[in-house]
């Protein structure tokens, strides 16, 4: 193949915030024409070396060449000047601004020294034709999916005609299909000659993109190995530097099946804001699945159930009791727990300790002029902590000091201490590494052995088909199909979920 | 918690610079008569502290206040016992704290906002209602500040109890809990169950009863009311707050930093009032302890960035908003 | 393009306002109001159109009415030291002036990290104290200032009985400008994208910094130019009082005319329509007769009253956006 394109390259790269160091000696090459990926659990430092490539961080020890001569980026101005773009998890919109502003962010095309808004509306369309999608240029972004801003995002750094693309967990909020629009991208880029990095701990997608694959843990680059050479079964065992065992992956089982004849979460012809018509039932000791593409209203009924948006008719039932629900604390009252999808908007406070986020649920249904008791509801909460394995120096630690994983664990641990036999889950292992996914998913299944109802919404197909019981499948608002777990298939799911053709089951 | 110290190691050092100017600095009874003139903003200052860590901001208490003291004046000239001129004072400072906690809570406004509009509302009633006269206050009602025990003037005693108070209803209570979540992330905390609307009212309504108590003090000191009391005084309970070691961002505060914070400013101003110097210096000074102490309360923060200036990993966490 | 809607509604609460006026006393479309509401516009309107950059960004610049007081009070002394002093100069001087504070304000805010609220609310006092400092505690009166200075607000060009007087040609420019600064522009598109997403606008490359230190500079720079106009227009400006609770006056302008004021979304029609509202709303009180101790609280119960109606067309819009 010509190299003619650009490549990048990291040597030795250090990195430390507050002393902490959280990638030492990294060493990475991106290649023109090649998808490389860096893979690796949650706080491994994959991002940080990527965020190191695009010039949002400055290393402490190392260096970055740029086509074999080494250069020192300030900030991620001058890296994107050098033809370097990063396309992050959570897209960078500006709200309130159009299309095409927020495509040409920085770099408005000018006529006269002023801003051309109708050539800024043209190549928009342009870009986005390039892309394979249309989207109005004059549309506000605020009205627009994750990946419709992703799209956004990437039609940005097109028209800075970048030569190195870096992807930092870019798949995580997107469904299935979606991905495979990206995918779409990622090759095309590729074969026009870009250098891509591709950050994912999802290593299906790892495998089905990736040349060439660096796997990190704890701040260290593990190895780098071109993927037609490894097995994903390899590339775990790299991850968590140890192999995992067999009985570490969960399977529904059915020996309980018998003895679980009361109906946990019942509702019918529930309708409210995003979901229609909605009938189902979770018994105790069951894990039942909601799937479906994103958009399809599962959230949309999870908030309904718990209060958060207002339901318009039907019938919810906690434990076989009527449930009148308004607002969370009603919810709660009833015996119901959420999980939510969106956790650092959502699920923590994560500029307040460890302790202050586990307890905050349990406290929610006490008087307001109650007495706290820091020591009593630390001793319960460390128990809990003990059996999700959380890793945190002190009560006192803020959360955002934790990791991805652990937060969700903060998440859980303070749902478990309100005790509450009906949950909510939706997303739970969203950006949850491999290992402590393990843990979660360990945790969701003894819940429900030890008679729990549990809800789980989840875009993770894999994920669903080890845990859940029973599924339901979700479309536009509404059920559209119902599996036990013996006779669902990712397939069968999929095409319900999309609609594209009628499942005869 | 280590942010509030900030005030209290400033007070000892500027009780220090100040006894060297005056010796009567070091007199425990000047200084704690001196103090009753603060007590109504310390007051006004205890409820913004509930406010400011609920993630809102509340310009109308200095208003609210005035207002009070002038229908309490009112009260009072037409006859009214003093039971009932309090009773009022407290139910009005309640009502009018609530209508600020209804338009940001149930309407959804923003509370700047909301609260520059009631700013306007609140000083604008007094003054629809007063005019430019002044309401004398019968005698029986005036000098609070002039009667003690042991010596501490009752407005001061009062408000140690108030601050005694609100303090462990903000740092031991689950209510308080609740507050410092509703700043933190309200979404958060209503995800949680919190009942994150109605401590957002609660907040107003608390802060309006200070003031409303604030307001009879503040009478019972002059002896007279207009409908320009205290005015800009909301100001001055903000920077009280935010040396205090509170952030304007919510999430973070407490009442001992407030209290610290309130001492460190009643000591610098009457320590320039003993040194003669003009008020409006005394405002410039104050205007740079705040800018100052906030300086030095992040300072470890800004330290640790600047140290790290090149990795601008946390750049963001303190930026500016309404 | 969809904030066009929003600024109908601003005008149209101009008609309106206007109408109810017209219909409760006709004297209201003299030629005498329309001088009064010309002569109330430069002042605030041109801080306004400073403060809405400010906004724009999500913060807040609550110094400007001390920065007017300041650079009212310098242009005084400059023209008391040399009364030949071209107008043009002195206009510019006083704008400079306040660029100066403003840029003291923007420092802080930029490179030291701190909510922009509590910078100028410091600044509000600590500039206040400065004005002090450079008059010694006087007054400039009209005896400092030459007449040519004074008439501005006579002069300009007349149309029948109605005067567009010259500080009104000056917001003109200042509205001109900052149209196209803030609309056509990479600097005033990168006041949006600040506002939108500070995060998001740095990782895209643009020196946020750098924009957040300007606007605030900017903003100064206004106020200066409007402490000439106060100047000018009064003749005499007093150090304590000039400019005191004029913040609220040009903030309360920004919101009520459509400017978010959590940032990223308005313009400067709608902060020129928000002064121009506030102006008939200040004629239209004294045209009416309504007593003057009432005005205060009928400007505050429209402010809530237009960010009440903002907030509803803001839900009305998500409503029909779903």
């Amino acid at each position: 193949m010509v190299k003619e394109g650009t490549c990048i390259e990291a040597r030795n790269v250090s990195v430390s915030f507050d002393g902490v160091r959280v990638l030492s000696d990294a060493c990475v090459k991106l290649e023109p024409g090649r998808v490389h990926a860096l893979t690796g659990e949650n706080g491994a430092g994959k991002s940080t070396l990527a965020k190191c490539l695009a010039g949002v961080y400055q290393p402490s020890s190392g260096i970055i060449l740029l086509d074999n001569a080494e250069i020192g980026f300030q900030g991620p101005k001058e890296a994107i000047g050098k033809g370097i773009a990063l396309i992050h998890q959570e897209p960078l919109s500006f709200r309130e601004l159009s299309v095409a502003e927020n495509v040409f962010a920085g770099h408005l095309p000018k006529k006269l020294g002023l801003v051309d808004w109708k050539a800024a509306s043209q190549q928009t369309t342009a870009l986005m034709n390039q892309l394979g999608i249309s989207l109005d240029p004059s549309l506000p972004v605020a009205g627009l999916s994750v990946a419709q801003q992703q799209m956004v995002e990437l039609a940005s750094a097109l028209s800075r005609n970048a030569k190195v693309w870096i992807f930092d967990e870019t798949t995580a909020p997107l469904t299935p299909i979606e991905t495979q629009e990206l995918f779409k991208v990622i090759r095309t880029l590729k074969s026009q000659g870009c250098a891509i990095g591709f950050v994912s701990h999802h290593l299906d997608e790892v495998f089905e993109i990736a040349d060439e694959i660096s796997i990190l843990r704890d701040g260290r680059l593990i190895a780098t190995k071109p993927t037609n050479d490894t097995t994903q079964k390899e590339v775990i065992s790299l991850m968590v530097g140890r192999e995992l065992l067999e009985e570490d992956f969960l399977s529904h089982s059915d020996s309980t099946q018998v003895s679980k004849p009361a109906s946990g979460i019942s509702v019918s012809e529930l309708s409210g804001m995003g979901y229609k018509n909605i009938n189902f039932e979770v018994k105790y000791g069951e894990v039942v699945g909601f799937v479906g593409l994103v958009g399809a209203g599962r959230s949309e009924l999870a908030k309904g159930l718990f209060g958060l948006t207002p339901v318009k008719q039907g019938k919810i039932s906690v434990g076989g009791q009527l449930a009148k629900i308004s607002c969370p604390q009603d919810a709660m009252k009833a015996g119901l727990a959420l999980i939510p999808e969106d956790r650092q908007h959502d699920g923590l406070m994560v500029d307040q300790s460890v302790g202050a986020n586990a307890s905050l649920a349990s406290l929610a249904l006490k008087s307001g002029i109650a007495v706290v008791n820091d020591q009593k509801s630390e001793k319960v909460a460390l128990t809990i902590f003990q059996t999700l394995q959380l890793k945190f120096r002190s009560w006192r630690q803020p959360v955002r000091e934790l990791s991805g994983g652990n937060q969700q664990k903060v998440v859980l641990a303070k749902w478990l201490l309100t005790q509450s036999k009906h949950l909510i889950l939706d997303e739970p292992t969203r950006g949850v590494d491999v290992g402590a996914k393990h843990e979660v998913h360990k945790l969701i299944r003894s819940q429900a052995n030890h008679g729990a109802a549990v809800m789980m919404i989840t875009s993770d197909l894999p994920e669903a088909l080890t845990l859940a019981d029973r599924f339901y499948v979700m479309r536009k608002g509404e059920i559209v199909a119902e599996f036990s777990a013996t006779e669902a298939t990712q397939e069968k799911i999929l095409s319900a979920a999309s609609g594209h053709k009628e499942v005869s089951s | 918690m280590k942010k509030a110290w900030v005030a209290g190691i400033l007070s000892l050092v500027s009780i220090f610079v100040f006894s060297r100017m005056s010796p009567e600095f070091l007199d425990w009874h000047f200084l704690v008569t001196n103090s009753t003139t603060y007590v109504e903003v310390g007051l006004l200052a205890l409820g913004m502290t509930f406010v400011i860590v609920a993630g809102q901001i509340d310009l109308s208490v200095a208003s609210l206040m005035a207002l009070v003291a002038c229908l309490a004046a009112l009260l009072l000239k037409k006859g009214a016992s003093i039971e009932e001129v309090v009773g009022f004072a407290l139910v009005a400072g309640a009502f009018l704290g609530y209508v600020n906690g209804f338009l940001v809570a149930k309407l959804k406004l923003p509370s700047f906002l909301v609260t520059l509009g009631t700013l306007a509302v609140y000083r604008g009633m007094a003054q629809a209602i007063l005019g430019p006269r002044s309401v004398e206050i019968p005698h029986q009602f005036v000098g609070i500040d002039q009667v003690g025990v042991a010596g501490i003037p009752d407005p001061v005693l009062l408000f140690a109890i108030l601050a005694a108070v609100t303090g462990l209803l903000l740092h031991q209570t689950v209510f308080g809990r609740w507050v410092v979540a509703t700043g933190s992330n309200e979404s958060a905390a209503r995800y949680s169950g919190v009942p994150t609307e109605k401590v957002k009212i609660a907040v107003f309504v608390l802060t309006g009863v200070l003031a409303g108590i604030g307001a009879l003090l503040m009478i019972s000191r002059l002896g007279v009311a207009r409908f320009d009391l205290a005015s800009g005084q909301e100001l001055d309970a903000i920077t009280i707050v935010v040396v205090g070691g509170a952030s304007i961002m919510g999430g973070q505060g407490s009442m001992l930093g407030t209290v610290l914070s309130l001492c460190l400013i009643d000591i610098i101003k009457t320590g320039m009032g003993v040194a003669n110097v003009k008020l409006p210096y005394q405002l410039t000074v104050i205007g740079i302890l705040l800018i100052l102490a906030v300086l030095a309360i992040n300072g470890s923060e800004l330290l640790a960035r600047w140290k790290s200036s090149r990795t601008s990993q946390q750049s963001f966490k303190s930026q500016p908003s309404g | 393009m969809n904030g066009v809607r929003r600024e109908l509604i601003s005008a149209s609460l101009i008609v309106i306002l206007c109408l109810f006026a017209w219909i409760r006393e006709p004297r209201f479309f003299e030629p005498q109001s329309l001088n009064s509401i010309l002569l109330y516009l430069p002042m605030v309107a041109i801080a306004a159109v400073g403060q809405l950059p400010v906004i724009l960004t999500g913060g807040i610049d609550i110094s400007v009415g001390s920065i007017l007081g300041f650079t009212g009070i310098a242009v005084g002394l400059m023209f008391q030291s040399n009364s030949h002093l071209p107008i043009v100069a002195a206009f510019l001087f006083s704008g400079l002036a306040g660029g100066l504070l403003g840029a003291v304000n923007g420092a802080l805010v930029s490179w030291g990290r701190l909510p922009a609220i509590v910078v100028t609310i410091g600044t509000l006092s600590a500039f206040r104290g400065l004005t002090f400092l450079l008059s010694r505690g006087n007054q400039v009166d009209s005896t400092m200032l030459p007449s040519s200075f004074t008439n501005l607000v006579q002069q300009g060009i007349h149309i029948g009985s109605v005067t567009l007087n010259e500080p009104l040609l000056l917001v003109f420019l200042f509205a001109f400008v900052a149209s196209i600064g803030l609309g056509y522009t990479q600097f005033g598109r990168n006041v949006y994208s600040v506002g939108n997403n500070i995060k998001a606008a740095y990782l895209r490359g643009i020196s946020t910094q750098w924009i957040l230190f300007s606007v605030y500079a900017f903003s100064g720079f206004t106020a200066g130019v409007s402490g000439a106009i106060y100047a000018s227009r009064f003749g005499f400006v007093n150090p304590e009082s000039a400019g005191k609770s004029f913040e609220l006056t040009v903030i309360a302008a920004v919101a009520i005319g459509g400017v978010k004021i959590t940032g990223g979304y308005g313009s400067v029609l709608g902060a020129l329509l928000g002064c121009l509202f506030l102006a008939c709303l200040n004629v239209a009180l004294s045209v009416l007769g309504i007593n003057a101790n009432w005005q205060l609280m009928v400007y505050g119960l429209l402010i809530i009253l237009a960010v009440l109606l903002d907030s509803l067309l803001r839900m009305t819009k998500r409503k029909a956006a779903v």
